[in-house]
């Protein structure tokens, strides 16, 4: 589903910083993959990438995403088209966006997903029914949809809200950026069991986490090491485990 | 008086050259059937506000009486602080008058829909509005037009009675080829209540001014503007506020979305004499600018002469904000929606100030006229 091959890339603004040296991974549909890594290593610049973030310039290699069953550069194509396309990016920091109604917001991007499929947008009714139902997957109240986006959102609704937004759109990858930063440990459950239930043989998910901890409650198939901008190891879920008592000195010394 | 120039500092923004250097003339007189844009806004609307439609100055339809023609002696009892205003007055060839009889609340708002046509025609009205003692009254007008090049003046005088309260919007639709001026000033008496809330979206170049005189104590005054400019539309807007008796009350609350090589002018002052203790009065500018090339002037004014007073002011000029059009575009939001939602959600809260449901519905469904046109063509986000 998704190949990324040599990927290299710099800061926009600071083409001379590199922050990824030759990314290479391979994630097929139905797998959990996850990447682990010291702080600075690169994981959060990955995932953004991935959806398409301003902030980050490819220099070299490629993403192959597949698209109706073809291998499609997804450089190639802007945010709104990759997530069109079941691209989903659950965010480390979830935007505040004041003055818009999560329901206002959710509908444009559930209909922008339809008018792509060609299938008929729902009106507002069915939609909210919808969504209500969505937003048991993680525990939230549906008083949330009159809220503006995230405004006056504790940390642990934000990451609820984008697993919410997940089970709303149904992506095929699901990239989710250091989703348990910030969660107590119920919040974690939550979050992790809602992001569970919405794992099929059909989609894939990769997540991004500095702890052990999450793996916990979402077991990946893999896992890899990412250390100064390239994957340095990968295994299965043991490799976690090793890390969160050997912590990751033993691989970053390892590649210098 | 003659008219202003560039010397003049309340015209240092805007420019007379483009109205003086046109042979202005009368529009071709005659009937011709209005068009589909009036006649479908007469009937969407009739269904909350009694209509009243307004072609070339002249009174088509009276909303069932509660709109006159105006006076033709209605020039002579205004009192004008610039020669433009004084020409406008001069060669007045319309306008309305209403008149709320004391302790009146009517059932149903009221429309004037102001429509003008005619190849570089100068149509000027003044008008007259006068709120009873106690009386209660909500109005919207929308100025649209046709055959575009036309200069639109329009004086409008207010009086507020005591203990009156008056929701007001006007919605500057106005062709894109159109001069649009605009002029009103409203007295507010003993414990009056004056909202006005005005959209500014069409015409080349318009300016409007609202003036609220606070003659009264425990009058207050909510002024509130919308401004969208594109292409290379001319907005300047200018407000006046004078507090002559305390305590009393005013707010200001302005934004505007600008693009392409549009310009946003606001001038906003408060007066507050000396006599006029315990005024609260504060301004507030925000502008969006969605091109490089657009530019947004803001000036304050504060003359104050009392000394227990409240006076706040702030202004702000900036973009759209990156990390929200990226969450939207991340949620498949193509990027005209993603700008469509972010502009509305910024001038969001200057629609909510509007206290009448009706009038804020008409504002809001007028504003939807206007925004898709903001988030089309835009630069492209790198």
């Amino acid at each position: 589903m998704l190949s990324i091959r040599n990927l290299h890339c710099v800061l926009a603004d600071d083409p001379e910083k590199e922050v990824l040296r030759g990314v290479d991974l391979e994630i097929k549909a139905g797998e959990v993959h996850a990447i682990m890594g010291p702080n600075g290593s690169g994981k959060s610049t990955l995932s953004k990438i991935l959806a398409g973030h301003p902030d980050y310039k490819v220099t070299k290699g490629e993403i192959l995403y597949d698209v109706n069953f073809e291998p499609k550069n997804l450089l190639d194509m802007s945010p709104d088209e990759r997530a069109r396309e079941g691209v989903f990016l659950a965010f480390q920091y979830p935007v505040e966006v004041p003055g818009v109604s999560n329901l206002t917001f959710l509908r444009a991007s559930f209909n922008a997903i339809c008018r792509h499929q060609g299938v008929g947008e729902m009106n507002e009714a069915d939609f909210r029914r919808y969504v209500e139902k969505k937003s048991m997957v993680v525990d939230l109240n549906p008083t949330f949809l009159e809220r503006a986006v995230n405004e006056g959102f504790s940390g642990g609704e934000k990451k609820r809200n984008e697993i919410m937004q997940m089970a709303v759109l149904n992506p095929r990858l699901s990239i989710l950026d250091e989703t348990d930063s910030g969660l107590d440990i119920d919040s974690l459950r939550v979050v992790a069991g809602g992001v569970n239930q919405l794992k099929t043989k059909h989609n894939a998910i990769l997540l991004i986490t500095h702890y052990q901890r999450l793996l916990d409650y979402i077991v990946p198939d893999f896992v890899h090491v990412l250390a100064g901008g390239k994957i340095v190891q990968s295994g299965d879920k043991s490799l976690a485990q090793k890390l969160e008592k050997q912590g990751y000195d033993w691989l970053t010394k390892a590649t210098l | 008086m003659g008219l202003p120039s560039a010397k003049n500092e309340n015209w240092k923004y805007s420019s007379l050259a483009g109205v003086q250097a046109k042979a202005w003339h009368q529009p071709p007189a005659g009937l011709t059937a209005l068009p589909a844009s009036v006649n479908e806004a007469v009937a969407l609307w009739s269904q909350q506000f009694d209509v009243a439609v307004i072609e070339n100055g002249r009174l088509l339809s009276d909303a069932g009486g509660r709109v006159s023609a105006h006076r033709p002696q209605l020039a002579n009892e205004l009192k004008f602080d610039d020669g433009f205003l004084g020409l406008s007055a001069a060669i007045f060839q319309g306008g309305f008058e209403i008149e709320i009889v004391g302790g009146a609340k009517t059932a149903r708002p009221l429309l004037l829909i102001h429509f003008q046509r005619g190849l570089e025609s100068w149509i000027s009205t003044v008008n007259q509005v006068r709120v009873g003692k106690g009386a209660e009254v909500e109005l919207a007008e929308l100025f649209i037009g046709d055959e575009g090049s036309y200069l639109r003046s329009d004086l409008t005088q207010v009086t507020v009675e005591e203990g009156a309260k008056v929701t007001w919007v006007r919605v500057q639709q106005d062709h894109l080829e159109a001069t649009h001026f605009s002029d009103l000033q409203a007295a507010l008496q003993k414990d009056a209540v004056f909202e006005i809330t005005q959209l500014n979206a069409g015409a080349a170049w318009s300016r409007t001014s609202l003036k609220a005189d606070i003659q009264g104590i425990g009058a207050q005054a909510r002024v509130n503007g919308l401004s969208f400019g594109r292409l290379k539309q001319h907005v300047d807007q200018r407000v006046r506020i004078s507090h002559h008796a305390g305590p009393s009350e005013s707010s200001q609350l302005f934004k505007g979305v600008l693009k392409d090589h549009s310009r946003g002018v606001l001038n906003g002052k408060i007066f507050i004499a000396q006599d006029a203790q315990k005024v609260n009065s504060n301004q507030f500018n925000h502008n969006l600018l969605l091109s490089s090339t657009a530019e947004a002037d803001t000036k304050p004014e504060l003359e104050i002469y009392a000394d227990d007073v409240k006076a706040n002011h702030g202004a702000s000029i900036g973009r759209l904000d990156e990390d929200k059009l990226f969450y939207l575009l991340s949620r498949a939001i193509p990027y005209d929606e993603a700008v469509h939602i972010l502009a509305r959600a910024f001038v969001g809260d200057v629609v909510m100030k509007v206290s009448h449901p009706v009038l804020r519905g008409f504002i809001e469904a007028r504003m939807e006229e206007t925004l898709p046109a903001f988030a089309r063509d835009m630069e492209a986000v790198t």
